[in-house]
């Protein structure tokens, strides 16, 4: 199944990718795999300047861990990643640009580097991913902040049918 | 050319030659956008004129020129009414540096900060000169307005409420919530309602007939309209987001002619469209760092003085958690290229800096400026010793009334569950109107005077997601802060104000009341369907009778799921599930740190997540799970001196040059009278 990756032509996702969730805990070692909620990621009420991380997230640094979320729905979806964070979310870039409805508490979702010009299609629901951590502000070539990062191992996608994205189903709105 | 004496035959023949000619050479070069825009270019017709200015009020002249193939544009000028432009011309060729379909030899001819004092109908001519000589021009036409004489003294401050989507519909929805009627008597008008003048605003902005926040707001301040998207600038052909075309604020016209100084306050992040254009000159209402910086770097432009909202994100340096701040969307000009350097010189615009790791909170209290994180930090600050006030009281938005409210409340009676504005991780934020209130009080220092923009933001967030209890409250929170506005008005005498929208939002309708109790609503919301829910619930006419909401001692309903309360219809709406109750949770405000702590698990994420218990589907006529912007007309009410400038039907941008008149002149004579009338007639 042919996936178009970007409503602006952009191409070089021919063939998509989809999560094959049944098999990735079964490729990791259960007793060191890290259970991690997005709740951990910062500590509240806010102060008066910026957010101050969480333990067990600095902890989580480096270290493989098997988080749930939701994957977000980008209008225009980025071959080689994704977003995952704690609830839906639905962006909506042309409209909104970097003012944007992601939390802090997001996770970039990396795909192996074999794969980086695969696009995994949408999908609603909670999915559990585990890969290796990585903590600390990253700016994306798309120029988004990162402030967590969660890198796949290569089988953690596989070449599958996948539906066509389709362009232009931008659920946000300009205000 | 054929000369005009010549037999008029002869020239004829002579121009065909000419012609035959030409098509043999190259063609000549070509002038694709010529701002400020005018219909004059764009059609060949002089009327409507599109760009107006006030005497003196600032501006940039820009055109894109196209050499033929091979050929390179060498020179440009600019002449306004037959006389070269008295300033340098800078010519940008665009390389990879302007937008798709646009050839890298073409060049970007500019002349910043241009004014002209004559009013009347002025036409502008852009000349150039590609290397083989070939020449090519362009005209176009923009209008200065005149002032009327004063009849009055100079207003001194000016006030403008922004309630961001709100339509009449909303304004007549928070008037049965909050002042009820009876026997079609309102018990208690809005305060909004009690401002002596009243028109009705047409909305379009430069590129639609709906607009969005950006150029629905500039229009009042900047007398011109804008791209939507866009704000303080005519549209370009250059990707960098803050090289465009500019024009001059009303506050920056005031501080630089008058010394006025600037307030802008907002529930929205203060770098969004409405606060942004007030100030900030960019094609970009998404450029989150360079718009906060701007705010910072050209206070001395725009006399920022006082500036309150969400949006602490923006503020952090780089390295600190939460901080958004971006390379992308910063901005810095170069300071020898004169197409941005003129920015720096002729507009005095600071360059600006990629600087992510910028700790602009610092910089703002090192300017002077208090800063307050929450409303108790607020109220702490005395404002006879603060003349430069920053909140934020939020990473993102600021979370809505109603939810601010409960939270209150909550408190106040000693619940200890968490409420939303715990949940988000900022249970201390200041109504739109506490926040109003300390803004005038640090700003009526200003010996000036002062123009300041309150905006009520979420009115238009809450309509997009249709959460009819949400913009109600929005809309009431906003009138308690139209409130304060009007008694400084009444007070001090010397301040006009008025309460507007930038366009409306959702297509909202006052459709009636609901025919049942609270209970019984609720039941049949558990029954389910259209035959429940709407044929049963929904009551027309004399079926709607008067509902009648209980106001609290805060000022907010004691309830919303009161019985048989007013229903709300949308006509612009997305598909959505509805109940008509009250939504127990906000939607999902993305940009909050705990969003996704288990206390918020609960939140619905869309409107069609909302309310599907009773699924009664209200099907949309827009794509998407948000209702949409409407090009419907909007209300303006204004107060104070010069409020009888406001009446009849009027363009949005009319608002700007009666503003200016009230703050230059004085207010003109008489109820209606004004110095902006409809110009019809074609040419100069």
């Amino acid at each position: 199944m042919i996936a178009r990756a970007t409503p602006s032509g952009w191409r070089r996702g021919l063939v998509a990718a989809s999560l094959a969730l049944a098999a990735l805990a079964a490729g990791a070692d259960e007793a060191a795999v890290l259970t991690l909620k997005f709740s951990d990621f910062h500590q509240q009420p806010v102060g008066p300047r910026g957010l101050a991380l969480g333990k067990q997230l600095l902890a989580a640094h480096g270290r493989t861990v098997r988080i749930v979320g939701y994957m977000v729905a980008s209008e225009q979806p980025q071959p080689g990643r994704f977003q995952l964070t704690a609830r839906p979310v639905r962006l909506s870039e042309h409209a909104d640009g970097d003012a944007d409805d992601l939390p802090p508490a997001t996770v970039l979702v990396l795909l192996d580097a074999s794969q980086a010009d695969q696009v995994v299609p949408q999908r609603d629901g909670l999915i559990a991913l585990t890969g290796t951590l990585a903590v600390g502000r990253r700016e994306e070539a798309d120029g988004r902040v990162s402030w967590v990062r969660l890198q796949l191992p290569a089988d953690a996608t596989r070449r599958a049918f996948a539906l066509p994205i389709k362009a232009g189903t931008s659920l946000a709105h300009t205000h | 050319m054929p000369h005009p004496t010549l037999p008029l035959g002869l020239r004829r023949a002579l121009c065909l030659a000419a012609a035959a000619l030409s098509s043999l050479s190259q063609a000549a070069p070509t002038v694709s956008r010529l701002t400020p825009p005018s219909e004059l270019f764009t059609s060949g017709q002089p009327a409507p004129v599109i760009a107006r200015f006030l005497p003196g009020q600032r501006f940039d002249l820009q055109a894109t020129l196209r050499p033929d193939a091979g050929q390179r544009i060498v020179s440009a000028r600019f002449s306004i009414d037959g006389v070269p432009v008295n300033a340098p011309t800078a010519l940008h060729e665009c390389g990879t540096a302007c937008i798709k379909g646009v050839p890298a030899e073409a060049a970007i001819a500019t002349v910043r900060a241009l004014s002209v004092s004559r009013p009347g109908l002025h036409q502008f001519e852009v000349q150039a000169t590609q290397g083989d000589r070939q020449t090519v021009s362009a005209r176009g036409n923009f209008e200065v307005l005149p002032y009327a004489p004063g009849a009055g003294p100079k207003v001194r401050n000016l006030i403008i409420l922004l309630g961001d989507g709100l339509g009449i519909a909303q304004r007549t929805a928070a008037r049965v919530v909050r002042g009820g009627y009876a026997q079609g008597k309102v018990i208690e008008p809005l305060a909004m309602d009690s401002f002596p003048a009243t028109a009705f605003v047409k909305t379009a902005s430069l590129d639609s007939i709906v607009t969005d926040s950006s150029p629905g707001m500039t229009a009042y301040v900047l007398g011109n309209k804008n791209n939507n998207n866009e704000e303080g600038v005519f549209p370009d052909d250059t990707l960098d987001a803050f090289d465009n075309p500019r024009i001059e604020y009303l506050a920056e016209f005031l501080h630089r002619t008058q010394g006025k100084a600037l307030g802008l306050v907002t529930t929205a992040e203060v770098f969004d469209a409405t606060p942004a254009g007030n100030a900030v000159h960019t094609s970009n209402r998404s450029a989150g760092t360079g718009i906060v910086d701007q705010f910072f770097d050209d206070r001395h432009l725009t006399g920022l003085s006082v500036l309150m909202g969400g949006g602490r994100r923006w503020f952090l340096p780089a390295g600190t958690p939460g901080s958004t701040r971006a390379e992308r969307n910063d901005y810095a000009f170069s300071t020898t290229e004169p197409h941005t350097a003129d920015l720096v010189k002729r507009w005095g615009a600071a360059p600006g800096r990629v600087d992510l790791q910028r700790d602009l909170l610092a910089d703002f209290q090192q300017a002077g400026f208090a800063y307050a994180p929450d409303k108790s930090t607020l109220d702490a600050i005395d404002p006879r010793r603060a003349d430069k006030l920053l909140g934020l009281f939020n990473l993102s938005n600021m979370n809505v009334a109603l939810d601010k409210i409960d939270g209150r409340r909550a408190r106040q009676h000693g619940l200890t569950e968490p409420s939303v504005v715990d949940d988000h991780g900022f249970p201390d934020q200041p109504m739109l109107d506490e926040m109003a209130a300390k803004a005038l009080a640090v700003l009526q220092r200003q010996s000036k005077g002062f123009v300041l923009m309150i905006e009520g933001a979420s009115i238009d967030k809450q309509a997009h997601a249709m959460d009819t209890e949400r913009w109600l409250l929005e809309t009431l929170e906003f009138d308690r802060a139209v409130k304060v506005a009007q008694d400084f008005a009444r007070e001090h005498g010397d301040t006009l104000v008025i309460v507007t929208a930038d366009h409306e939002c959702s297509g909202a309708a006052l459709i009636g009341g609901s025919r049942v109790s609270d209970a019984e609503l609720q039941a049949l919301a558990q029954a389910g369907g259209s035959e429940n829910l709407r044929d049963k619930v929904v009551g027309t006419y004399g079926q709607a009778g008067f509902p009648r909401y209980t106001i609290a001692a805060d000022g907010y309903p004691a309830s919303t799921n009161i019985d048989r309360r007013m229903l709300i219809g949308y006509g612009a709406n997305a598909d959505r599930y509805e109940d008509w109750r009250t939504n127990p949770r906000p939607l999902r405000e993305g940009g909050h740190p705990f969003v996704k702590q288990e206390p918020l698990a609960s939140y619905p994420a869309t409107p069609m997540a909302r309310d599907a218990d009773g699924r009664y589907l209200v099907t949309g006529q827009v794509r998407g799970t948000a209702a949409a912007h409407t090009g419907a007309d909007v209300p303006l009410s204004a107060f104070g001196p010069g409020a009888w400038q406001f009446v009849g039907v009027i363009d949005n941008t009319d608002v700007f040059f009666r503003l200016a008149q009230a703050a230059v002149q004085g207010p003109p004579a008489g109820p209606g009278a004004s110095s902006v009338k409809p110009r019809r007639r074609a040419g100069p």
